[in-house]
């Protein structure tokens, strides 16, 4: 059904090329609904395998995922009339194209903070401002754009360049391996493949998208995925219960080694499946093991979805508790001194949990502080109750104008600003559905961005010494320096 | 055009999963879907 749905309203190469982000964003509900069946029967299980209530969760996502498409149509309606979105990131400068050189230079400061935050979360000490300097890191990514810049503005790069970025995301591969995230770790090149994405989905030639020479390419890939990247991610995980507290330079060697190790990676997983037979006796219990690839296990995971209905269903909907918890988390989500002046005294250390561990935390008194992953859904339904799925496709809608806005077209010619293509898998792809948080926030953070981003484009134009208020004043044609 | 018929071969490879898929699960798991899961 939900197959259906997407085929009629979204997959058209006319939506995909009009509304490229909204797409990609509405990609993981989509794929979230239709992996399981195929996937479970490849690890010779069924689809309802290990579910509380498998009817009501199919029934609840799909209503989710009908919800999320009628945001989407109306999004993309609404974005064809309204351009205040638009005309607001233009007046910021968000559309300004950097050079290579200005790009190089924000990569290696999105770099120095990455360092500064990968050297500080796994210390004894929780310091203070990494949340805000998470959104300067995301800059790290930006050289990668050189190779994309015909999407930025039209003119191809060197092969020189080509051949230096490639070494730049080789480098940055390796290099996020310390930050001990599967996500993290393959973040360079997923950048690369939605950089490569749209490149493909603008190009206008008489070539196929999949190629012999490609698909050849695409299959090593997913024998690398499904073989040793695989096992790092495994390795990752092992490594991840004991990095509390120890070096970040320790942490890498230490992954690197459970990684080359590999009677040890066998000898933990057959733990974890005993562990995980005896732990299905109990139904309290959180696993959050639903197909044995850990990369699709992100990607298609009804056990959570439906694990999260459960303890929706066993709190009552529109739990009091949750909806204090989630107007908490609006609040502390700011950085430190702006919640100090908005709203007094909040210690944010205090609140170092995910919605899931509170809802979690509701129905068996423990849990507090695991960082659990919840499903929308659930968790939806239990801090707001059945009124989840109009205001879901509220700020849906809201959400997906936004997304709409992030690329422009100059005479039906595509234009995508490099932040577009750096925020994409990051703040655009893996949001709806499962995540850490509540969707609501993880959008407020886009939002930080593009302000952070609209404040620093304009001295990437060719006038270092120009300030905002004077580049929206020549834009006007009052400058004439 | 070469864009409209991948995505058209796409769309046809995706139906020819799902309904592979399903059909296999009726056949080797015919609760489908399961009315009380597995617990």
């Amino acid at each position: 059904m939900s197959t259906f749905l997407y085929f009629k309203f979204v997959l058209h190469i006319e939506v995909i090329r009009r509304r490229i982000i909204s797409f990609i964003a509405l990609l993981y509900p989509f794929l979230f609904m239709y992996l399981p069946l195929p996937v479970t029967l490849l690890d010779g299980n069924e689809m309802s395998h290990d579910l509380q209530n498998p009817i009501s969760t199919y029934l609840w996502q799909l209503l989710f995922f009908s919800c999320t498409l009628v945001a989407f149509c109306w999004a993309d309606r609404w974005s064809r009339r309204s351009k205040g979105i638009y005309r607001l990131l233009k007046w910021g400068g968000y559309y300004v194209v950097p050079s290579n050189r200005q790009l190089w230079v924000l990569g290696l400061l999105g770099l120095c903070f990455k360092l500064t935050i990968v050297s500080n979360q796994y210390g004894e000490e929780v310091q203070s401002g990494l949340g805000t300097l998470s959104m300067f890191a995301t800059f790290l990514y930006a050289p990668i754009c050189i190779l994309f810049r015909p999407l930025l503005e039209g003119t191809e790069c060197s092969k020189k360049m080509k051949i230096c970025v490639g070494c730049y995301i080789g480098f940055l591969a390796v290099f996020l391996i310390s930050t001990n995230s599967r996500s993290q770790m393959l973040s360079p090149v997923i950048v690369w493949c939605f950089g490569y994405l749209m490149t493909m989905v603008y190009r206008r030639s008489n070539q196929l998208f999949f190629s012999f020479k490609k698909l050849l390419l695409g299959i090593v890939a997913a024998l690398m995925v499904a073989g040793p990247v695989r096992d790092m991610g495994y390795a990752m995980v092992l490594v991840r219960s004991q990095r509390s507290g120890i070096s970040f330079s320790k942490l890498l060697d230490e992954s690197i080694e459970t990684f080359m190790d590999k009677d040890l990676l066998r000898k933990a997983k057959r733990i974890e499946q005993l562990m995980n037979k005896m732990a299905n006796g109990n139904a309290l219990d959180w696993d959050e093991g639903y197909v044995n690839n850990l990369f699709l296990n992100r990607l298609c995971n009804y056990r959570v979805a439906d694990a999260t209905i459960y303890h929706a269903n066993r709190a009552g909907y529109a739990h009091p508790a949750m909806l204090e918890n989630f107007f908490t988390s609006l609040t502390i989500m700011f950085p430190s001194p702006i919640v100090k002046l908005l709203f007094g005294d909040i210690d944010k250390s205090l609140y170092s949990y995910s919605p899931m561990d509170k809802l979690y935390q509701i129905n068996t008194g423990t849990g507090l502080g695991g960082y659990r992953v919840g499903g929308d859904v659930g968790l939806g339904l239990a801090t707001f109750g059945l009124l989840y799925f109009p205001l879901m496709i509220f700020v849906f809608t809201i959400v997906f104008m936004i997304f709409n806005s992030v690329t422009r077209f100059v005479r039906q010619t595509p234009v995508i600003p490099f932040l577009t293509i750096v925020l994409v898998y990051f703040h655009y792809f893996l949001k709806i559905q499962v995540g850490g948080g509540h969707y609501c926030t993880s959008h407020l953070c886009i939002v930080g961005i593009l302000v952070l981003y609209v404040l620093v484009s304009p001295r990437l134009q060719d006038n270092p010494y120009i300030v905002p208020w004077q580049v929206a004043r020549c834009r006007k044609g009052g400058c004439h320096a | 055009m070469n864009h409209l018929s991948n995505i058209s071969v796409l769309k046809s490879v995706l139906w020819l999963i799902l309904g592979v898929s399903f059909a296999i699960e009726m056949v080797l798991y015919p609760s489908f879907p399961n009315l009380v899961g597995e617990r």
